[in-house]
């Protein structure tokens, strides 16, 4: 008789061996699951005949050398979410499976009769789970290693990858011994494989589950509700199966980036995590009753917290969807009555779910009662604003300084940020370093009057009761966020969409009037003439340009705009449109990508010179430049109206036509249309009062909300100008009439066609339209 | 020596074992007897460390079986429901075994594999239920148990495997001087292996003897009597009577000896004792608790 004598550590090692051994067939499984997703795809990635191209330029600087993903680029952007998938998919099931026999009558018999206690069976599954699911990926990363080695005795430009490959296994190693931990822990509390599955699933998924699905509810439902989307990569660090998307996603660039060396640091703190859990689960597992397997027992916190997030997921987004559906009630408070209905619903039916039928389900209804009220108490909250947070507005007294990311009419002049200095080479000018700046996108205010000013924009903007229907037509799509610094230090955000934004025109050309926002968003308060090479000043109607490069010119009209500027009240501007006479450019000195900036600064600029600039116009006369003074309306031989437009488009309300490119749309517009066509989208003007009424109402700066057209100048000889705007309800309605209606419904526009006549006192036109002659009433 | 004090298990409120208390001894085989759902699994479970008893304790050598993998390591409970791993043959249950049951003996193993009718590389999934149980008791004998816990161990074996498994504990229990508690409804079989009896209802044990001592404390006496007799007042312990005509049967508790002779001399023209079975003795104790089968369909 052969006979051996065992310690606890020896039966843990041949009880592993035993159950590695059984678990062959499912390595080789995963094992080649994993060859076809990660090796195979790499090995085709990195020796396909463009990669070497691709190596090369960005050896030499023209572009990244992140051709592939993660950390080092080792792996394929579609190969990481795959190998991510792949990995939880195949833990999940060898954790289940390993620990199927707590769940089994018959099998619970044959292993706690073993003689081995129980932490030593727990930990002899979770050892042999990880080896299954570690060994296969550990070949397969040692496979990516050997073809690495292999490209890199090709091409010696291929990154050397083994140090992230190792990192990455690490990860790896705790991520699967946190989620064969997790479902350990599960396993050892509930009596069946079903439960087990359910739970594990729900400590996996809750956390990162529940926070996004709270933030979204704050987006949604709280005006101004501030989260940063780089910040929703916290939500990955909650679940060890979300984990290794934000280690793949973090080490794009390289090991030593911050934002990859924290997500390490949550790994280091989920390898602890785990470790405490497995603690638990040995003082659970060896109270745990046997008996329990088959049954639908499970411990009354797992339940509770899983009832409780499924209550309140599904109840929430069930309301939301159902409150996008009805619309009879306020969108809100529809919300909270839908969340409400289908929150105790799905209480109801988790516990059918845990309790495998309806008996009993009378014990859970209070229990279910205090958790549908605890929701509806909570979208309450949200429904009625978030108690206060979305009126609350720092006292002026509390404010350090304050941030906006709003940059005013001149948010295209850029301001380069001189910290965020890049360099690189090109191949072509070898030995040369060129620059890239970041330019910056937000103002930075302390003054009183400054802050005072973002406050209000603020208050009004937190307003639910704003009418958000002003202004929809403009083109404003990209949010406001206002940050403010306190008085103790801490910080307070609001970030609200601009389709919210519809009626805080007046509150922002408020604050673009004060005298610090301007300061701080335009390059006369901040560079001198020296900084640039010359000044181009074009005249409104595209028919003049000059060039000043004398110095001393160029800082007598810096220091005119300034005055000008400062002076000038853009309060006034609302609702209104003028044509400005002309526009100055400020040529750099040097090209952008020499620029070796020490401070931030602009290195071009633009400005339109109006009417109100009197300091301005005066230098421009003093330099003999008289024709930029005034829009020499009278060398206008024709003009055509086009249905196109042709205005920059920035957050501000004040809209202002593209000054870099005035003769360019005229350009194209001119050879883009003809004018003899049918149904033309383009109208000629040559009637002297037509032009009149034309030159009268055009436009190339002001408020407006509604889509205009452009007006293209030519000069006697039948050469265009340059362009400006008009608003439709402005034009002759001869040449309104020229264009159909379809162009009118398809752009937008705002003139009244086959409305009630009673709304205007205007001259009635006839004009064609696709199902013939349609009276379109012009307001006069 | 198995001994259990006060021991006592539920399960969500149905008491399975009760206060129960029991002693087996070393080397004996221990049949235990009674009713369906007196505790008999539930009390190899706990004598095996499967289950955690509520109140009491079972111990062996005084030592605690829960979770305690040196004693375990000598005890080897044969469930009713049996498992093996999945898709395994009984060879790969044996390497299962001998990882974590230092005693396991290889040698006993092959010779088993000789003895015992199945092909041993052959998947148990496919086997027959009684070549199943005869896979397990080859695994469990392999393991060489001080205490084998047979749950209903010979349901579903032919007779002659019957006589062979029998032979083979025997055998064990000559060579090592194993102990054997087994349980089983078929009182013919226990008749023949058990040296002690044990009859558990409703989770106590309602008594336990040798088997000798409780055939000799029973009898069951034929006589031939002409007229009723109140057998209290003749001195004899009549636990059954059942009379056709001037025959009479009786079940007496008392030695056959003593029975016989308060017979005779109540009158009776002819009596002897005829000897008891088992299953006699069962159903006899059984209904002196009430659980007969008049109570159970009337």
């Amino acid at each position: 008789m052969t006979m051996t004598t065992l310690s606890s550590e020896g039966r843990l090692r041949r009880l592993c061996g035993g159950m590695i051994k059984r678990n062959r067939s499912f390595m080789l499984y995963f094992g080649v699951l994993l060859f076809v997703l990660y090796p195979l795809q790499y090995t085709l990635h990195i020796f396909d005949e463009n990669f070497d191209k691709r190596l090369a330029n960005a050896a030499n600087g023209f572009g990244s050398i992140n051709l592939l993903g993660g950390a080092n680029d080792h792996l394929t952007e579609t190969t990481a979410i795959l190998l991510c998938m792949a990995v939880f998919l195949m833990t999940l099931v060898i954790g289940l499976s390993q620990f199927a026999y707590l769940h089994s009558k018959k099998a619970v018999d044959v292993y706690h009769e073993l003689p081995v206690n129980r932490s030593t069976l727990a930990l002899s599954n979770i050892i042999a789970g990880f080896v299954t699911v570690m060994l296969p990926l550990a070949a397969n990363y040692l496979l990516v290693l050997v073809v690495g080695v292999v490209k890199r005795a090709t091409n010696p430009l291929f990154p050397i990858i083994g140090g992230g490959l190792i990192v990455d296994l690490l990860c790896w190693a705790v991520v699967v011994f946190a989620v064969l931990s997790i479902i350990a822990f599960v396993a050892v509390q509930v009596g069946s494989i079903f439960d087990n599955f359910l739970f594990s699933c729900e400590l996996l998924v809750v956390f990162p589950a529940v926070i996004y699905l709270t933030i979204n509810l704050f987006q949604q439902m709280l005006r101004g509700y501030s989260y940063s989307n780089n910040d929703f990569r916290w939500l990955l660090y909650t679940s060890p199966i979300t984990l290794m998307i934000e280690h793949y996603s973090s080490g794009h660039k390289t090991m030593a980036d911050t934002r990859y060396l924290q997500c390490l640091l949550v790994v280091v703190v989920w390898l602890l995590i785990t470790l405490l859990l497995l603690w638990l689960t040995m003082k659970l597992y060896r109270k745990r009753p046997s008996e329990i397997a088959e049954s639908s027992t499970a411990r009354k916190p797992l339940v509770q917290l899983g009832v409780l997030a499924g209550t309140y997921i599904g109840g929430t987004l069930c309301g939301l969807l159902f409150s996008q559906i009805s619309s009879r009630l306020d969108e809100r408070y529809s919300f909270v009555i839908w969340t409400v209905i289908f929150s105790a619903l799905i209480y109801v039916m988790a516990q059918v779910i845990l309790q495998r039928g309806f008996k009993g389900i009378g014990k859970s209804l209070l229990p279910g009662a205090v958790t549908v009220g605890a929701i509806a108490v909570f979208c309450i909250i949200l429904a009625t604003g978030g108690l206060g947070y979305e009126t609350r507005v720092p006292a002026a007294a509390d404010v350090k300084s304050v941030s906006v990311d709003y940059r005013g009419r001149y948010s295209n002049n850029t301001l380069l940020l001189a910290e965020t200095q890049s360099t690189y080479e090109d191949e072509k000018m070898p030995g040369v370093t060129f620059y890239n700046y970041r330019s910056k996108g937000d103002v930075d205010l302390d003054t009183p009057a400054g802050i005072a000013a973002v406050q209000r924009l603020h208050q009004v903007a937190g307003d639910r009761t704003l009418d958000n229907t002003a202004g929809e037509n403009r083109y404003w799509t990209s949010s406001l966020i206002i940050t403010y610094t306190l008085q103790n230090g801490r910080r307070l955000t609001r970030n609200y969409d601009y389709n919210e934004l519809g009626a805080v025109k007046h509150e922002l050309l408020a604050l673009e009037n004060t005298e610090e926002f301007k300061k701080e968003t335009h390059p006369v308060f901040m560079m001198d003439a020296k900084n640039f090479a010359s000044f181009v000043v074009n005249d409104a109607l595209g028919f003049y340009q000059a060039n000043i490069t004398a110095q001393a010119d160029m800082q007598r009209l810096m220091d005119a705009l300034k005055a000008d500027m400062l002076a000038e009240d853009l309060t006034k501007l609302e609702d209104v449109v003028e044509l400005a006479p002309c526009y100055i450019t400020f040529e750099p000195a040097t090209p952008t990508n020499c620029l070796q900036l020490d401070r931030d600064a602009y290195n071009e600029g633009r400005v339109m010179v109006r009417s109100s600039y009197t300091n301005t116009l005066q230098v421009l006369r003093q330099l003999g430049l008289e024709q930029f003074v005034e829009p020499r309306i009278e060398e206008i031989a024709e003009m055509r109206v086009y249905y196109d437009n042709h205005f920059y488009r920035n957050n501000s309300p004040i809209v202002m036509m593209d000054m870099g490119n005035l003769k360019q749309y005229a350009k194209d517009m001119h050879h883009s249309y003809d004018v003899e066509e049918q149904d033309s989208m383009v109208s000629l003007v040559t009637d002297a009062s037509q032009m009149a009424r034309i030159t009268s109402k055009m436009f190339n700066l002001g408020c407006i909300d509604t889509t205009p057209m452009s007006v293209v100048f030519y000069d006697a000889e039948g050469n265009y100008g340059g362009c400006a705007q008009i608003r439709t309800e402005d034009l002759p309605a001869q040449v309104l009439k020229v264009f159909p209606q379809w162009v009118w419904e398809e752009k937008g526009f705002d003139v009244p066609i086959a409305v009630e006549a009673t709304h205007y006192e205007s001259s009635i036109a006839v004009v064609g339209g696709a199902d013939g002659p349609t009276e379109v009433y012009v307001a006069e | 020596m198995i001994h259990a004090e006060h021991l006592t298990k539920a399960f969500d409120g149905f008491v399975a074992l009760d206060n129960l208390d029991t002693t087996i001894a070393e080397g004996s085989i221990y049949g235990l007897v009674g009713s369906n759902g007196s505790g008999k699994s539930t009390l190899l479970r706990l004598i095996s460390g499967v289950y955690y008893p509520n109140g009491g304790w079972v111990r062996i050598n005084d030592q605690d079986v829960y979770e305690n993998p040196a004693l375990k390591n000598r005890i080897f409970f044969l469930s009713d429901d049996l498992y093996f791993l999945n898709k395994a043959t009984v060879d790969e249950m044996a390497d299962f075994y001998s990882r974590v049951y230092t005693n396991f003996s290889w040698e006993k193993y092959a010779e088993y594999k000789q003895l015992f009718p199945i092909d041993t590389k052959k998947r148990i999934s496919t086997f027959s239920k009684g070549m199943k149980r005869q896979a397990a008791i080859m695994l469990a004998l392999s393991c060489c148990p001080d205490y084998l816990l047979l749950d209903e161990a010979f349901d579903g074996l032919d007779p002659v495997i019957r006589l062979l498994v029998k032979k083979l504990i025997m055998g064990e229990i000559a060579d090592r001087n194993m102990t054997v508690v087994v349980t089983s409804h078929n009182l013919r079989e226990l008749e023949d292996l058990c040296d002690h009896v044990g009859l558990l209802h409703k989770g106590r044990i309602l008594f336990e003897r040798e088997l000798d001592d409780l055939k000799l404390g029973l009898c069951k006496v034929q006589a031939v009597l002409p007229r009723e007799v109140i057998w209290d007042e003749v001195g004899l312990n009549v636990m059954q009577c059942k009379r056709q005509g001037s025959v009479v049967n009786l079940l007496v508790r008392g030695p056959a000896e003593e029975s016989l002779e308060i017979v005779r001399e109540a009158g009776a023209s002819f009596a002897e004792a005829v000897p008891l079975t088992l299953e006699e003795v069962f159903i006899g104790e059984m209904e002196g608790v009430g659980y007969d089968y008049d109570n159970l369909i009337f």
